[in-house]
């Protein structure tokens, strides 16, 4: 504390804040990093630690929020655990949470955050169900609670991103009704009516979002379009490998194959892009999200695919991938910046 | 004695469902984890809805999409190489399934996203072996009858042979494969309506330049 005193550095701020971090204080050691990062907005080391703490902040908040609602379950702790829950991302803790508080005191405003859950799990996994079910809800929610304006945000939200603009229109007059003048909502009334002629029926959006997984405002992957020279180093060193026999990179239309040839490469390359659509979809009817990894594992060896953000790596391997070829694979498909394998 | 063959891997950290099923998709035992009962779990096997707090998804249904995904898997992987494949992973956001192939029926784990998917590797193959002493002892498990019961690679796209050694020459450029055919997304590609895009070879030899 003194050193920080004589020499407000970034080593005596993130020692102070390790100080506080080793006696339990999580909300001083983010306030000693606020306060670091004031002055020094730029060091990465007192972002990590304001991250963390923020982080085991929310964990204690959470355990006291759960020990609350053992001895006196009411609606301002559920309604906090829900906020702070979707807010991390936690669907599944939040719709169990918010099932429970609807089942126990029926407060209208608990329907919201159960609507809200399942809307997260539409966003995230991009299942029809999820979808209509978060609308729904936040229609039964929006008459019950009729100055809320929050359950009509998430109809729009659900609507727009699944390219069912005339349901869309509908949340955002009624927003409007609540918020009259607000040039921000007017802006997206007049986007939302130019697309109307194109809209497509609720639940006829939501089965073509599950069907191809993309949202409507998603980039076009069909192009299949991507810098091969980039890629061809990474696909070469997966190949190399000693206990790879195939390495795929899959993106839209288009396949590299590394490791076979002519009508083999032709007949692997349309088995990978087969799983991978077959488990994209299999994944998002199952509830259980995004697909990150698919492996087929036997005596022959494993098939695994990973999918990513500019396409998907696919090795045929004699054994599970490990380490350096799954660093690759991550290369390959964006989820790490490319050298970062090496 | 179903309960007594997935116990093992209810104990497991991270299990959310277990269960035995048929190769057909029939829930056999399904054993779910249950906040209601203080995270143990019940059994949900005759149960045709989502009855439990927060769960989104019937058991009947799932592994029903379960064991159709194991068959399309398999059936697409039947075109890579002579072995038919006996673990099935899918790690996905909101959870993660496995699935262990067992005589003529299938035991499958759905587990926490997350969760170190190596360490089910020997609980679920101790699981089908012992899903496969109790058909004998029952004297339902018969061989032949479990191999014929197997999927078969497509008719006409027989799997490959392991590829040739002068494949994998480091200097080889990638094989680029266009696809055609917009496949219906949410279901299969029809395994004929994959077609070379005239002109491309497999194999762009106009990069040979390594």
């Amino acid at each position: 504390m003194r050193a920080l005193g004589r020499d407000a550095s970034t080593a005596n701020y993130v020692t102070l804040a390790k100080e506080h971090a080793a006696l339990g204080e999580p909300a001083n050691v983010l306030r000693v990093c606020r306060e670091g990062l004031e002055l020094h907005p730029e060091s990465a080391e007192l972002q990590r630690l304001a991250q963390l703490a923020r982080e085991l902040h929310q964990e204690q908040r959470l355990q006291e929020l759960h020990r609350e609602l053992e001895s006196a379950p009411r609606s301002a702790v559920f309604r906090e655990l829900c906020e702070l829950l979707l807010e991390n991302g936690d669907a599944q803790p939040a719709l169990e949470a918010a099932s429970r508080w609807r089942t126990l005191t029926d407060d209208p405003e608990s329907v919201y955050y159960v609507a809200a859950a399942h809307a997260e799990f539409f966003f995230d996994g991009r299942r029809s169900r999820d979808g209509l079910l978060a609308f729904q809800l936040a229609g039964e929610s929006a008459k019950q609670l009729p100055k809320d304006k929050r359950p009509l945000r998430l109809q729009f939200e659900i609507a727009r991103r699944c390219g069912a603009w005339e349901d869309a229109r509908k949340s955002l007059a009624r927003l409007l009704e609540l918020m009259p003048g607000n040039p921000l909502l007017e802006a997206r009334f007049r986007r939302v009516l130019s697309n109307c002629a194109h809209s497509k029926p609720l639940p006829r959006a939501l089965t073509e979002v599950e069907r191809s997984g993309r949202f409507v405002d998603d980039e076009p992957e069909e192009t299949g379009s991507f810098d091969r020279e980039s890629l061809r180093p990474t696909l070469k060193k997966l190949a190399a490998r000693p206990e790879v026999h195939v390495a795929f990179f899959l993106r839209g239309n288009t396949a590299l194959v590394q490791g076979a040839h002519g009508p083999t490469a032709d007949r692997t390359a349309r088995a990978v892009r087969e799983v991978l659509q077959v488990s994209r979809s299999s994944a998002r009817r199952m509830a259980l999200g995004r697909a990150i990894e698919i492996r087929a594992e036997g005596s022959f060896g494993a098939l695994v695919l990973k999918p990513g953000k500019l396409g998907t790596a696919a090795v045929w391997a004699s054994q599970i991938p490990r380490g350096g070829v799954e660093d690759l694979m991550d290369e390959l498909n964006g989820e790490i910046s490319p050298g970062a394998a090496a | 004695m179903m309960h007594d063959i997935l116990q093992p891997l209810t104990v497991q950290p991270g299990v959310k469902q277990a269960a035995v099923i048929s190769a057909d998709g029939v829930p056999v035992c399904v054993l779910e984890r249950s906040s209601m009962a203080n995270g143990q779990f019940v059994d949900c096997t005759n149960s045709s809805q989502a009855s439990l707090e927060g769960q989104r998804i019937d058991p009947a249904s799932l592994v029903a999409l379960a064991a159709s995904w194991v068959d399309d898997v398999m059936r697409a992987g039947g075109q890579i190489a002579w072995e038919l494949p006996k673990r099935f992973v899918l790690a996905a956001s909101q959870g993660t399934l496995l699935v262990q192939q067992g005589p003529n029926a299938h035991v499958m784990v759905v587990i926490e996203p997350d969760c170190d998917t190596g360490a089910f590797s020997l609980p679920l193959e101790a699981a089908v072996e012992r899903l496969h002493r109790l058909l004998r002892d029952l004297g339902r498990f018969d061989p032949d009858q479990n191999a014929a019961a197997l999927p078969r690679p497509v008719p006409g796209t027989g799997p490959m042979a392991a590829p040739s050694i002068d494949a994998y020459a480091a200097g080889s450029s990638p094989a680029s494969v266009m696809f055609t055919d917009q496949a219906p997304a949410g279901g299969s590609p029809a395994s004929g309506s994959y077609r070379p895009q005239p002109g491309t070879t497999a194999h762009d030899s106009s990069q040979g330049n390594h």
